[in-house]
């Protein structure tokens, strides 16, 4: 039974004022054959003040468990220990659960029973997954983590030699060790990650999983002291590839808190698919460039383009390149991710502030999943003579993305091209990707890309590929009429 | 070989157990061996449940099924009105994350460890959407076009999960 304490009923007249906004549960504390009717308030977030009903006094200790009767369920703490506790009014004594850290907040205010602790109950399941380890996997994970705890060990040691040295020496010195001691870490990284490939050979879509999972908890404090790993691995914006690791991928910097984290962050922006991140972002402006030369429009008439699944919107600062290119582009920016336009809002700001004039640009806040009707955005937007998307098909299964294209290629222009970027199978960092970023992709080899558009009518596709060959590109264009 | 079916069920839940028994049966006649057929008969199952949850009122459910030796691929498309947009908006944050992670079942643990926590609706739990990429191991999509929401599960197919090679077109 739950109540808001209106009146004084069963407390002293000097409680009332204390109690009037709080929240009282109706429960019984148990000891033995014992049971106990007592009122439970409001102390803490994780203890409560508690009272018998009868007005007579506790006696502080432990108690087998509180039992508090829920809207449809009765719950109990188990283990439980009444403190004495002078700050309480009259007779109240604290009560800490001992056996699960109860959340008295929720349980009183929303009478929601919450255990701090809930996790410990998957302890058993996740301890499990030592078990069914191939045995070369488990032995290569070892010995990555004994390394790992060598050189982290070197770096920070170093790190508190120079510590107290003044912030300029202490940079110089840091990225001398980097220049120097570094490759030496980097060739071990490398060595360790180009052996996944035969030790995975032959495990299931499950087993890789599995695996990855173990690796990942095994070198998971090395893995935060580099924000790219951290940040691939924790997912703050709830999904995986958000503008902040492409930002990261494009600054190609050494980051970190320690120099250790530094060599950790540098590796996987310095792998093979943040280069193809790197390239594709040079790469779509070249293309709209060479699209607005083949188009030849008049001089009134900008390119009008769509980027979906924008992200930060680098590659505007390779398309507006002078004053004349703020005349001659319409830029159409969508995104999911508000932080993601805002990040674009930046770059946008900057073009403007540099060529001291306005940028002709619209920013749309949506996902493809629950994207308008055609006809809709044709009538909210228009349609377009360069659709470009380069980090969203990764993630879309053929049927999704089949009708994410067909959509789109509505909006195209006849004469005008689309430019789709997805990761090819073949990737050489996939399983670093997929083992150490925990970064799934869906990867496409060329014909299944081609596929994709194998439903649209009166358009030439072909597949191009950036220089490492990781980003494949599929390329459309719209017949003219 | 592939083998495929579609068909349309009424959004009623009674409708269930008379459709999961057709799409055993269906299932057991594919490629698929008997832990396959359990599987995907769970995953079918949990799509159509969906597809009644958030369907309007009576418009009929389309379910097809692909199943080849490489992969299976499940689909409900339903019909949906503008008041699902919130949970569609859910359901799309919900597979985002469960997409972003290379094990399902740390997705599922997780799931389970937030609904401990912070009792969800059944809306928001999307309990059985990460069952559907743990267990079945297939990953999960949608789109919404006009009117029509589309939710499909594509999954590869280990050799075990299929019968064997010289008992093909059974």
């Amino acid at each position: 039974m739950v109540m808001a304490m209106k009146t004084a009923g069963e407390f002293r007249s000097d409680d009332v004022t204390a109690v009037e906004e709080t929240a009282a549960l109706q429960g019984q504390l148990r000891a033995g054959a014992q049971a106990i009717p007592v009122w439970v308030r409001h102390a803490s977030k994780y203890s409560a003040a508690v009272t018998a009903i009868d007005d007579s006094a506790l006696t502080p200790g432990d108690y087998d468990a509180l039992t508090l009767a829920l809207p449809g369920d009765e719950v109990s703490t188990g283990h439980c220990r009444l403190l004495i506790d002078p700050s309480l009014d009259g007779t109240a004594l604290r009560l800490v659960a001992l056996e699960g850290i109860v959340d008295f907040e929720k349980l009183l205010f929303s009478q929601r029973f919450d255990c701090l602790d809930q996790a410990a109950r998957n302890v058993p399941l996740v301890l499990g997954y030592r078990r069914n380890l191939d045995a070369a996997f488990r032995d290569h994970v070892a010995d990555l983590s004994y390394d790992l705890s060598v050189y982290r060990n070197l770096f920070d040691r170093l790190d508190e030699e120079y510590r107290h040295e003044p912030p300029a020496v202490a940079e110089a010195l840091q990225q001398g060790i980097i220049e120097h001691l570094g490759p030496q870490m980097t060739a071990s990284l490398d060595a360790y990650i180009c052996q996944l490939p035969e030790l995975t050979a032959d495990f299931s879509g499950e087993q890789h999983g599995h695996h990855g999972y173990y690796l990942r908890k095994q070198i998971w404090g090395a893995l935060l002291t580099s924000p790219f790993l951290a940040r691939t691995n924790l997912k703050p914006r709830g999904y995986i590839g958000d503008s902040e690791m492409m930002q990261m991928c494009y600054r190609h910097q050494h980051e970190g808190g320690s120099t250790f984290g530094k060599l950790m962050h540098f590796h996987p922006v310095d792998a093979a698919a943040a280069q193809a991140v790197r390239n594709r972002r040079q790469l779509v402006p070249r293309l709209a460039r060479q699209l607005a030369d083949r188009l030849a429009l008049p001089a009134t008439e900008r390119l009008k383009t769509l980027s979906v699944a924008c992200g930060p919107a680098m590659e505007l600062n390779d398309l507006f390149l002078s004053a004349e290119d703020c005349q001659r582009f319409h830029c159409s920016l969508l995104d999911q991710d508000q932080q993601a336009l805002t990040e674009a809002t930046v770059q946008i700001q900057s073009l403007e502030a540099r060529f001291g004039q306005p940028l002709s640009v619209d920013l749309i806040q949506e996902s493809v999943r629950t994207l308008l009707a055609t006809r809709v955005l044709r009538a909210r937007w228009g349609d377009f003579h360069f659709i470009y998307s380069m980090g969203l098909f990764d993630y879309l299964t053929p049927p999704v993305a089949e009708a994410v294209l067909r959509k789109l290629y509505a909006l195209l222009l006849p004469g005008g091209e689309m430019v789709i970027g997805n990761f090819h199978v073949d990737n050489p960092t996939r399983l670093y990707m997929d083992y150490w970023m925990d970064w799934p992709l869906y990867y496409r080899t060329e014909q299944e890309f081609l596929d994709l558009a194998s439903s649209l009518e009166g358009l030439k596709a072909w597949i191009d590929y950036d220089e490492t060959g990781v980003q494949m590109l599929l390329r459309i264009r719209k017949a003219d009429p | 070989m592939s083998d495929s079916i579609t068909f349309t069920i009424e959004p009623d839940w009674r409708e269930i157990d008379r459709i999961n028994n057709q799409a055993r049966e269906f299932l057991a006649q594919t490629l698929l061996a008997s832990s396959g057929v359990d599987t995907y008969t769970m995953v079918l199952s949990e799509l159509m449940e969906n597809g009644i949850k958030y369907g309007r009122g009576n418009k009929p459910i389309e379910v097809s099924v692909k199943v080849t030796r490489r992969s299976i691929r499940i689909q409900v498309d339903n019909y949906v009105d503008a008041a699902q947009l919130p949970s569609l908006k859910n359901l799309d944050r919900t597979l985002q994350w469960i997409r972003g992670i290379q094990d399902p079942y740390q997705a599922f643990l997780e799931r389970v460890r937030q609904i401990a926590r912070e009792p969800l609706s059944d809306g928001k739990s999307c309990l059985g959407l990460v069952r559907i990429a743990y267990e079945g191991r297939a990953d999960l999509d949608f789109i919404l076009e006009d009117d029509r929401l589309s939710v499909s599960a594509v999954a590869s197919l280990s050799p075990s999960m299929c019968v064997p090679e010289t008992s093909e077109g059974v």
